[in-house]
């Protein structure tokens, strides 16, 4: 990590409104917090754990603006209630002008925990997956 | 290495134009959606001139021959790599024997298939793009055919050891959304504009005419393609008939016949012409007529020079904010 690659993440920040953002690498750790206060959803201390009692819990892979639609289409891709497989695309997590996918981690019915637009932080849990 | 299993009339390969070759009577050539093919290449972390294939019909099918990172951007074709459904303006890694599936988009009207290197064919004149006027660059100076095999320029050995993109791939918001731009359509939505800088025979043209020419809404009419949009509106009238001598036109002139339908010169454009000149759709803005269909309406906005080349340097400084990122992404999954 160098002085130009901290620039880029500190102009990421900046350009999303991000109040923290954690980067770990291998040999690297790095947390970056910005001055002013911004809310952010804090993740639960004691998540459940994937397939607990036919049940699956899908958590956010990264922080970002959380949807379940891609801005160009009409349709959405984690319905409350749609019948899902393992590895769909269930939303997205949108920090500044990138999208990264949220993905099913069971097949089952899907049962929705936060709603669109919402800025939440890493591992928080999206999605319950009822496991039929 | 890939193979077209199918594909429409007129999947090109294109990059970003064969500038510098006007004097010599050739073309530009290059991506309708210049936008669209960079954001290809910085998602894969290509060159930024790197060839891609301009699909404009589809479907358009491929299969993978060697394990490769691929990005889809422009058009939205509910695309498929074998039954894993891919959002658009996305970018993922496919394996050998994988095939890529297009259908048909339901906005916009071209998509770009962007390979990690670049495709690999000759360089003429400075650019990969296909010239279709005179049958050459591009793969074979022709549109692409089903069992075509095309190769993508191998990386320096180091340079990229595998691929930086995770199973799931990853994407960036549609520029529309980053560089919005509309205008107010006549039943009350609105329709895409395009930023225009008045030319040469701009003051030949009646009040009445000027007045339609910026408040009207645009057809783009079935004569319209990689060469031009010819479009229809209300009459244009000149002042007094205009006769021209050919002289040097560039992508964007819009020009107007005795007709008094205008037509816009792309990238297919020959470089020279001798229609009356109106105005100039700037170069910041060519990207979004690229991706307007048959059918849809425009609008012209009038704009200075300044404002013209502030827009540029906005779609420059968009590019560099999305490659910035793009390339943390990256070095995230490397």
């Amino acid at each position: 990590m160098n002085y130009d690659e901290l620039r880029e993440l500190i102009t990421l920040m900046e350009a999303s409104d991000l109040h923290v953002l954690e980067l770990r690498r291998p040999a690297v750790k790095v947390r970056l917090e910005m001055d002013q206060q911004m809310p952010v959803i804090e993740p639960q201390s004691a998540l459940p754990t994937a397939h607990d009692k036919g049940r699956s819990v899908v958590t956010a892979p990264g922080f970002g603006i959380f949807s379940t639609r891609h801005p160009s289409r009409e349709e959405t891709f984690g319905e409350e209630g749609k019948q899902v497989a393992c590895g769909d695309t269930l939303g997205m997590l949108r920090i500044n002008e990138l999208y990264m996918p949220v993905l099913s981690t069971a097949s089952g019915r899907l049962h929705r925990l936060v709603e669109d637009e919402v800025l939440i932080g890493y591992a928080t849990p999206l999605f319950e997956i009822v496991v039929e | 290495m890939i193979e077209i299993l199918a594909t429409g009339a007129l999947s090109t390969v294109q990059d970003l134009g064969r500038t510098g070759s006007l004097r010599f009577g050739v073309g530009t050539s290059g991506a309708m959606d210049d936008l669209a093919l960079a954001i290809g290449n910085i998602l894969l972390g290509n060159e930024p001139n790197a060839a891609a294939i301009e699909v404009p019909i589809l479907p358009f099918k491929i299969r993978f021959l060697e394990a490769t990172d691929f990005a889809l951007t422009g058009a939205d074709c509910g695309a498929r790599l074998d039954t894993q459904e891919i959002p658009p303006w996305w970018c993922l890694h496919a394996d050998k024997g994988q095939i890529l599936t297009l259908g048909v988009p339901k906005s916009d009207a071209r998509a770009y298939l962007t390979l990690a290197g670049g495709l690999d064919v000759a360089e003429v004149l400075g650019s990969r793009s296909t010239q279709m006027r005179g049958n050459f660059g591009g793969f074979e100076g022709r549109p692409l055919k089903k069992n075509d095999i095309l190769r993508t320029i191998a990386r320096a050995p180091g340079l990229t050891p595998h691929s930086a993109i995770s199973a799931s791939g990853f994407g960036v918001r549609p520029p529309a959304f980053g560089l919005p731009l509309r205008a107010a359509s006549q039943n009350g939505t609105t329709t895409t504009a395009v930023r225009v800088l008045p030319a040469g025979e701009y003051e030949s043209y009646t009040e009445g005419a000027l007045e339609h020419f910026w408040h009207a809404c645009w057809k783009v009419t079935p004569q319209s393609d990689r060469y031009g949009y010819r479009l229809e509106g209300p009459v244009l009238e000149a002042k007094t008939v205009i006769e021209k001598r050919s002289h040097g036109i560039v992508p964007g002139v819009i020009q107007v016949p005795q007709s008094g339908q205008p037509i816009i010169q792309l990238r297919d454009a020959q470089p020279s012409g001798g229609y009356p000149k109106i105005g100039t759709v700037i170069e910041a803005d060519i990207w979004r007529l690229g991706q307007t269909r048959i059918g849809e309406s425009i609008r012209f906005l009038k704009v200075s020079y300044e404002e013209a080349v502030a827009a540029l340097e906005e779609k420059q400084r968009y590019l560099m904010q999305l490659r910035q990122a793009v390339q943390l992404q990256r070095k995230a999954n490397s």
